[in-house]
């Protein structure tokens, strides 16, 4: 879900008047989806302390599978929802399964190299994605005979789905499950010596977040009504990652924080008047100079206590 | 060229280090602005004291830092790759997002003919300038200041106590790839273009060269390079050019699972 081209999408969609109101309640949208994206990767980094760079490839498998769905058997998309988060947990399967027998900044460049992957078939399988020219005419989401095509409803939509994935990432962090995941980001020698099956403890955090971001796709394409791999670059699992060190490594309103803030944060230079070609770059100055500064002065974030090893 | 100077950098600091990519594209820039006036050489001399400049900033401001924290191979390799990120967002505001095209090499039509391939003046200059540079580094770890990145490169603190100046020693390893790295990257802007983003591929597949070739062994990152670029062209002409990335990402993948220490290096560090 790239940031930069917010307005321009929807005037594609919904006609050129926007009123400011409008715009509000779209910027709401963009939050609630990276919330979830956020919290779904807290769950994989902060929880299980797995450094994963590659997310957005997850929500890119679960955005396509849901509109090629829509678009070619006429699924509706609550079906194609559930289908894409499938279709994001196996792909997570796939990705972690021989992935987590690696450790710290080998593991991170391997789900690197997975979501350039990923991002490439999307790009060249043209018979399936059409590549680069992406997929037009997604329809929306339909409640009986309603269909949810408006900022508002929309937004009512995401809203409700946001807070029901931060309630269940809540609870996994609070279960047993989430506790022993817990000790196994502290310390997954002691935890092997209690007799807890690390990996698959791992592997299980890894499918749900991939899970959950397969969610967050598909609200992204039926919402745009239009989606093209752009949307799911390598910067784009970074800013998601950005979001969830920002606000604090496993801590659940930390993610919530962090996507807040780097969402509204960059909309601030629209209001300064610079042009677009100037507040993209500048916008992803930005992130990478708070990077830096995050690393090097609190790298557990503004809410968290862990911080990477 | 590009993994030889990431070969450099991660012996001595032990993390994958995405300078090298800001390393690239700001040369590039450097000798885009300074060619037109001082010729290839003077272009090559600034692309290479720009790179060497970056690369001594980083370290003095930021990874010294980092490395008086005990910061993990983790931290230092998210923090290098927010640099990254900034630079190609600083150079797209200063120079847009434009590609633009190195002048002052003859182009394309300064080719010659070898054995019926045709090879740019350029890339022969590519190639035996790699050569050289090669050549230098190799003669460079054989000398007493090789010995001394190879004693910090196993054990800082233990080359610490023999009296070896660890920081000192890695901020020179650091500028000289850096340097090494910003004559790549000019030499990559003038056979092909210049783009703010050219840097972040390019890193990557240096990476991956020097993952394949083996943690540490310089030779073996040359090696690896060179497979490298005869895959991506292999595979480009066997399953059409778009599949170019994902083969060699594949093969990095395959890589990182079955053989993380490489066809020449030592087995990656336990932490």
């Amino acid at each position: 879900m790239r940031f930069c081209c917010c307005a321009p999408r929807v005037s594609g969609a919904n006609g050129h008047a926007k009123t400011e109101m409008e715009y509000l309640l779209h910027l709401l949208v963009y939050v609630g989806l990276y919330v979830i994206l956020a919290e779904s990767l807290n769950l994989v980094v902060g929880f299980a302390g797995i450094p994963a760079m590659g997310h957005a490839a997850f929500s890119c498998i679960g955005a396509y599978t849901s509109s090629l769905l829509a678009l070619h058997f006429g699924v509706s998309p609550f079906i194609g929802m559930l289908a894409g988060a499938v279709a994001g947990g196996v792909l997570g399967l796939v990705i972690a399964y021989p992935a987590l027998r690696l450790k710290g900044d080998y593991l991170a460049l391997a789900t690197f190299g997975a979501g350039i992957i990923v991002y490439n078939v999307a790009r060249n399988w043209i018979g399936l994605t059409r590549g680069p020219m992406g997929l037009p005419g997604i329809p929306p989401f339909k409640l009986g005979s309603y269909a949810i095509d408006n900022t508002w409803s929309y937004l009512l939509l995401v809203v409700v789905v946001a807070a029901l994935v931060v309630w269940a990432c809540r609870n996994i962090a609070k279960s047993t499950f989430g506790r022993n995941l817990t000790s196994v980001r502290e310390d997954e020698t002691a935890a092997i010596a209690l007799g807890k099956d690390t990996a698959r403890l791992k592997l299980i955090a890894f499918v749900a977040g991939a899970f959950f971001a397969g969610i967050a796709g598909c609200l992204y394409a039926h919402y745009i009504t239009f989606i093209d791999p752009s949307s799911f670059t390598m910067m784009e699992s970074i800013a998601i990652l950005l979001m969830v060190i920002f606000g604090g490594m496993g801590s659940i309103a930390g993610s919530v924080v962090g996507a807040v803030v780097l969402v509204v944060l960059p909309e601030l230079l629209r209001f300064v008047g610079l042009p677009s070609s100037v507040a993209a770059p500048l916008r992803q100055m930005m992130y990478g100079l708070l990077l830096v500064l995050l690393m090097l002065w609190r790298p557990q974030g503004i809410l968290g206590k862990y911080r990477f090893r | 060229m590009v993994a030889v100077g990431i070969a450099l950098l991660y012996s001595t600091t032990r993390f994958f280090n995405f300078m090298p990519g800001a390393v690239v594209t700001a040369s590039a820039y450097a000798a885009y602005l300074t060619t037109p006036i001082l010729g290839p050489v003077g272009g090559a001399v600034c692309a290479a004291a720009s790179g060497a400049v970056l690369g001594w900033a980083s370290d003095l401001a930021i990874f010294r830092k980092l490395r008086e924290r005990h910061a993990t191979p983790l931290i230092s390799m998210l923090a290098s790759f927010g640099i990254l990120v900034s630079v190609q967002g600083a150079l797209a505001i200063a120079f847009t997002n434009q590609t633009r095209v190195l002048a002052g090499f003859g182009g394309v039509s300064s080719s010659i003919n070898i054995f019926g391939a045709y090879v740019t003046m350029v890339q022969l200059t590519t190639l035996a300038s790699a050569l050289v540079l090669l050549l230098v580094v190799l003669a460079l770890l054989k000398s007493r200041w090789g010995t001394t990145i190879r004693a910090v490169s196993m054990s800082r603190v233990g080359a610490s106590v023999v009296g070896i100046d660890a920081e000192a020693v890695i901020l020179f390893a650091t500028t000289t790839s850096c340097a090494i790295v910003g004559i790549a990257g000019m030499m990559v802007a003038a056979d092909s273009s210049i783009e703010p983003s050219m840097g972040f591929t390019l890193v990557l597949k240096g990476m991956i060269a020097v993952v394949i070739g083996g943690m540490g062994s310089i030779v073996g990152a040359v090696v690896a390079g060179l497979s490298i670029g005869l895959i991506e062209n292999v595979s480009a002409w066997w399953l059409g050019s778009m599949w170019r990335d994902p083969v060699v990402f594949a093969l990095l993948l395959a890589f990182l699972l079955l053989r993380p220490q490489g066809i020449w290096g030592e087995r990656p560090r336990q932490d």
